[in-house]
């Protein structure tokens, strides 16, 4: 197998599916990537078996083949390589030597064969989503994913196509985010359960997008999106670069009998006033629990929070209730991570009684809800 | 002068031995059971009245009694099934004393109606607080019925000990439920004030009775034998493993029992991927030659002693060790060339894009009520030593050095054991090993085997154990503030349903009150049911379900004193809420952690401490270099 690259080109692909690879992984053909020479050019592959990247670059291909080779380190070799063409050279021992100008490595490398096979995206119809929308939706829900794996469900996000809307949802068990988008001209029915870490690598994938082609007049960014079957696997696609995750294997919570449908309480407050306020009163909240509480009348919100181990604090801020006063406690944190993913001037909070599910909302408009579950403090 | 040394009078003398065999309604039962199968009945019916202590009644088409026998069951040490003491080596009946049925007799109003098989007349015999029995004939169908009402009313100082009839009549199922793993050929009927509430259906295997007992449970089937030892298990996969050994139920020749050798034997065939303390859930049981091992150890016959403990040991761990390389679990292990193969053609395909062609799929069944269980796939990679997945925490705990092997070095300490021998954690241990400086004060040098955090202190290199530091600074808080009656709560959008034992339901409608004080909100949805409404809220990365289960475990082990529970249920809280090993802590986390254990009040309570701390001083240090 040889080819010739461009340096940055290759370093890019590479950077795309290094992070896959599984470096702590007992197989040891998972800490590397998979290299494949033909006619199309180079894809490079890799997988930790729940989620697989591929990225294609152009090539000079002088003779096709296949090579796994360690992606930590390949990545860190071609890196330092001088700018220009790198030429790549795989012998019948899959030993690689990577090479331009005078600096040249030589790195031993594996069967592409004992490579897992990978999903294959072609037989899968894919929605074109524009990838500002996807980069909102998780903007607004990723926080609220759980950061613990032994849940699935929870560690996951669930993309729902209904007609024109995409709908993502997530919950740790305690809050819930719902964002939803119009999609005009999109009129699909699915709903994936997609792990943690496949949304985290598809947050890297439309950022890295949005970045490069932010200057780029060529009309609007998509990323394809679509599932082999309801079982998955599922597939996320831009130019030159396919990420595929299993889907979690668990039923998601019944979402929308966690919404209240009524409150008898609406709080409206400036956005930004109300995150100041309760980012500073939480500093001497326990780090633990963060619990701080909102007092409301008809036109202030005391913020108040009280730690024993450090002191207490409070401020106020205007705010407008309809119905009578309230006191609720909540995690600040599932105020703040909400209210500073949102980008409205201000946010409505409906509330119940103190124990019931309070709701945020930006006002003016309709495409996000969160559901928090008061604190009893 | 009066001989002040006198035989005591028979009442006396079997409500003496009562105190040994009878303990609760659960005891009742047990006995009463365990002699309608000695009778060879083939159903059983087992009513229980007000938790047992109003009234136990046990039903059985065995072989009956005819009026002599019947007479003489209510004697001490009659009994029709051994003649001497060679007898007991090799018993192959339940019971052989002659002492369950007069020590029941002797604090109660019991009644027994019995006709042998085959005679035309059945009589009765009733026995108040152990008088004599007063015997007449009855009419009754073949088999016996022994009714015992009005338990320990002659003892008011043992009937204090009883628990509400709730959690005494769940103990009473429990109890039946592990006689029955045994019996597959028996049904079973119970019932409790007046209503069927279970019944366990005739089976040719143990297999298919115990899967009847545990239907939530994913058992794996394993089987073998080591010379003379014969191993049936049917075992749970090890993430669903629970605190304490509450959920495992071992039997030998048939027996239940409780046996630390054996408990051993299955954590260790788990290896690593069990975490310390906990046991899978299910039944394994041991055959061994009736003359290799001595049931008569124990009053209430719950322990056994084995001729050759070692052989036992080895025996029962590798046969389950390798016998579960074929559970069902542990597919996971696949290899990753056949991992993505359901969806698949070979190799990557060039991106292609598509234009937005709509998909349709019909709405996925994938939303549903009811959560389903995980279908884990790399649970059992570590335990089948095949690859671990870096995501799975289990493969994290196998990636964690293991206990050395054999039996007699085995390092992993048992549920029992770990209660008994409270870790030294006072004020001499940790704050001595900093010799007299603070955590604050030390340098943090780096975490090792994300296991342990090196620092550099005045006097030598200071090793923590993270875990152990970690918890025990969640355990101060959750103290400070069970002690100020203020555990802030953080209820969950969706209660989490929690499968349990009938008895630690009712452990829990017991202490819902001492529950919400710690934190926990439980609210029972049915016999085997309770839903988790709020958990600590500083406990929120735990797993409501797991936590749950943990504590109830806990609790049902402490028994009846809450106040006296409380540190170890918030041990284990503590224990939830904590860094685990083989997490990766930040530097900020651990200056956070170093500053907030010099917080903590080590002269304090000590709940499951290991010690946290230990310092390398520095001359020691120089000594072994050679300076
Ligand atoms: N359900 C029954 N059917 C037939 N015989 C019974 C039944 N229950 C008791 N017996 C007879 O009564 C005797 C005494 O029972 P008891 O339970 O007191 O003693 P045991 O079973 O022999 O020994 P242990 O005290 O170890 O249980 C038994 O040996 C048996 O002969
Ligand atoms: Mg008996």
């Amino acid at each position: 197998m040889e080819f010739v690259v461009n340096k940055r080109e290759f370093v890019r692909a590479l950077s795309r599916v290094q992070s896959v690879a599984d470096k702590k992984s007992a197989m040891p053909i998972l800490t590397n990537v998979l290299i494949v020479a033909d006619a199309s050019g180079v894809r490079l592959a890799a997988t930790d078996l729940t989620l697989a990247v591929t990225a294609h670059c152009k090539a000079d291909v002088r003779k096709g083949g296949t090579v796994a080779l360690p992606a930590r380190h390949v990545f860190d070799v071609v890196k330092v390589l001088p700018d220009g063409d790198v030429t790549v050279t795989v012998e019948k021992n899959f030993s690689a030597r990577i090479k331009s100008g005078k600096r040249r490595f030589d790195l031993s490398g594996m069967p592409g064969e004992d490579f897992p096979t990978l999903p294959d995206p072609s037989k899968v119809t894919l929605t074109l989503i524009p990838a500002d929308d996807v980069a909102e939706l998780i903007a607004l829900t990723q926080f609220s994913m759980s950061p613990d794996d032994t849940r699935p469900h929870l560690s996951a996000a669930l993309f729902e196509m209904a007609g024109e809307v995409l709908r993502v949802v997530t919950t740790d068990g305690h809050r819930l985010s719902k964002a939803e988008r119009k999609i005009s001209g999109m009129n699909a029915q699915s709903k994936l359960l997609i792990p943690a870490k496949a949304v985290h690598e598809l947050k890297r994938m439309v950022d890295e997008l949005r970045a490069e082609k932010k200057d780029a007049t060529s009309g609007p960014l998509t990323v394809g999106i679509g599932a082999a079957s309801s079982q998955g696997p599922v597939f996320f696609q831009r130019d030159g670069m396919t990420l595929s995750s299993k889907l979690v294997d668990a039923a998601f919570p019944s979402y929308e009998q966690v919404i209240p449908s009524a409150t008898d309480r609406t709080v409206t407050a400036s956005r930004t006033a109300l995150l100041d306020a309760l980012r500073a009163v939480s500093l001497v909240a326990s780090d633990r629990t963060s619990g701080v509480k909102l007092q409301v009348n008809s036109s202030r919100m005391l913020i108040t929070s009280e730690n024993p181990e450090i002191g207490a604090g409070s401020d106020e801020i205007d705010a407008s209730l309809q119905g009578p006063d309230v006191t609720i406690g909540f995690n600040s944190k599932y105020l703040t991570d909400a209210l500073s993913a949102l980008t409205s001037e201000e946010v409505a909070l409906e509330l119940s009684g103190e124990l019931d599910p309070g709701m945020i909302k930006p006002v003016g408009r309709d495409d996000y809800l969160g559901v928090i579950m008061p604190m009893r403090i | 002068m009066v001989s002040a040394v006198a035989l005591l009078p028979p009442e006396v003398a079997n409500q003496i031995a009562a105190g040994e065999v009878v303990e609760r309604p659960a005891s009742v039962m047990k006995e009463l059971v365990e002699n309608a199968l000695d009778a060879g009945a083939t159903t059983i019916t087992v009513s229980i009245d007000g938790g047992g202590l109003a009234r136990i009644a046990v039903t059985d088409d065995g072989l009956g009694m005819g009026v002599d026998d019947l007479a003489l069951a209510l004697l001490r040490h009659a009994t029709s099934k051994i003649r001497s003491a060679e007898d007991l080596v090799g018993v192959g009946t339940y019971g052989f004393r002659g002492e369950a049925l007069p020590s029941i007799a002797s604090v109660s109003r019991t009644r027994v109606t019995s006709r042998a098989r085959g005679t035309a007349e059945g009589n009765e015999a009733v026995v108040e607080g152990g008088a004599t029995a007063v015997l007449r004939p009855a009419g009754c169908a073949e088999g016996t019925t022994v009714s015992v009402e009005d338990l320990f009313f002659n003892t008011p100082a043992r009937r204090k000990f009883m628990r509400t009839p709730q959690t005494e009549g769940a103990a009473c199922v429990e109890g039946l439920v592990r006689l029955a793993v045994a019996k597959p050929e028996v049904r079973f009927v119970v019932r409790r004030d007046g209503k069927v509430v279970r019944e366990f259906l005739r089976h040719a295997d143990v297999a298919a009775r115990v899967r009847e007992l545990l239907p939530d449970e994913p058992l794996a089937e394993l089987r073998g034998s080591r010379g003379k030892v014969r191993v049936v298990a049917l075992l749970g996969p090890p993430e669903r493993a629970r605190s304490g050994a509450s959920h495992l139920m071992l039997y030998v020749n048939g027996r239940h029992v409780k046996d630390r050798l054996l408990l051993r034997a299955v954590a260790q065939a788990y290896g690593s991927t069990l975490e310390s303390g906990r046991y899978p859930a299910g039944a394994v049981l041991v055959e061994v030659p009736p003359e290799d091992v001595d049931v008569n150890v124990h009053p209430q016959k719950t322990e056994v002693r084995f001729a050759s403990q070692g052989a036992v040991f080895e025996a029962v761990m590798s046969v389950l060790r390798d016998a579960a390389a074929t559970a069902p679990w542990a597919h996971a292990a696949t290899r990753p060339r056949d991992f993505w193969t359901e969806h698949l053609s070979p190799g990557p395909a060039a991106p292609t894009h598509h234009l937005p062609d709509l998909v349709s799929h019909p709405a996925s069944p994938r939303l549903e009520e009811s959560p389903r269980l995980p279908t884990e796939q790399h649970v059992l990679a570590a335990f089948l030593g095949a690859a671990p997945d870096a995501t799975d925490p289990w493969a994290r705990l196998a990636a964690a050095p293991s206990p050395p092997a054999g039996y007699a070095e085995s390092t992993r300490p048992s549920v029992p054991q770990m209660l008994a021998e409270p870790r030294h954690f006072d004020a001499g241990s940790a704050r001595s090993e900093l010799h007299g400086s603070t955590f604050g004060a030390l340098r943090y040098v780096g975490q090792l085997r994300r296991m342990f955090l090196v620092c550099e202190g005045e006097s030598g290199v200071v090793i923590l154990d993270q875990h152990a530091a970690a918890e025990r600074v969640t355990f101060e808080r959750l103290r400070r503030s069970y002690l100020a009656r203020s555990v802030p709560m953080q209820p969950l959008l969706v209660p989490e349903r929690v499968e349990l034992a009938a008895d630690e339901v009712a452990l829990v409608e017991e202490r819902t009150e001492e529950l919400l004080s710690v934190g926990l909100d439980l609210a029972p949805l049915g016999p085997t049911t309770v839903a988790v409404r709020a958990v600590p809220a500083m406990l929120l990365r735990a797993d409501p379900r797991r936590l749950a289960r943990d504590l109830i475990a806990e609790l049902a082990r402490q028994g009846n004193d809450f106040s006296k529970a409380v540190d170890l249920v918030l041990a284990t809280m503590a224990c939830h809420g904590s860094v685990r090993g083989g997490d990766e802590m930040a530097p900020e986390e651990v200056r956070a952690l170093l500053l907030a254990l010099d917080t903590v009040d080590f002269a304090g309570h000590c709940p499951h401490g290991r010690p946290v701390v230990f310092t390398l001083r520095w001359g020691e240090l120089e000594r072994k270099v050679g300076r």
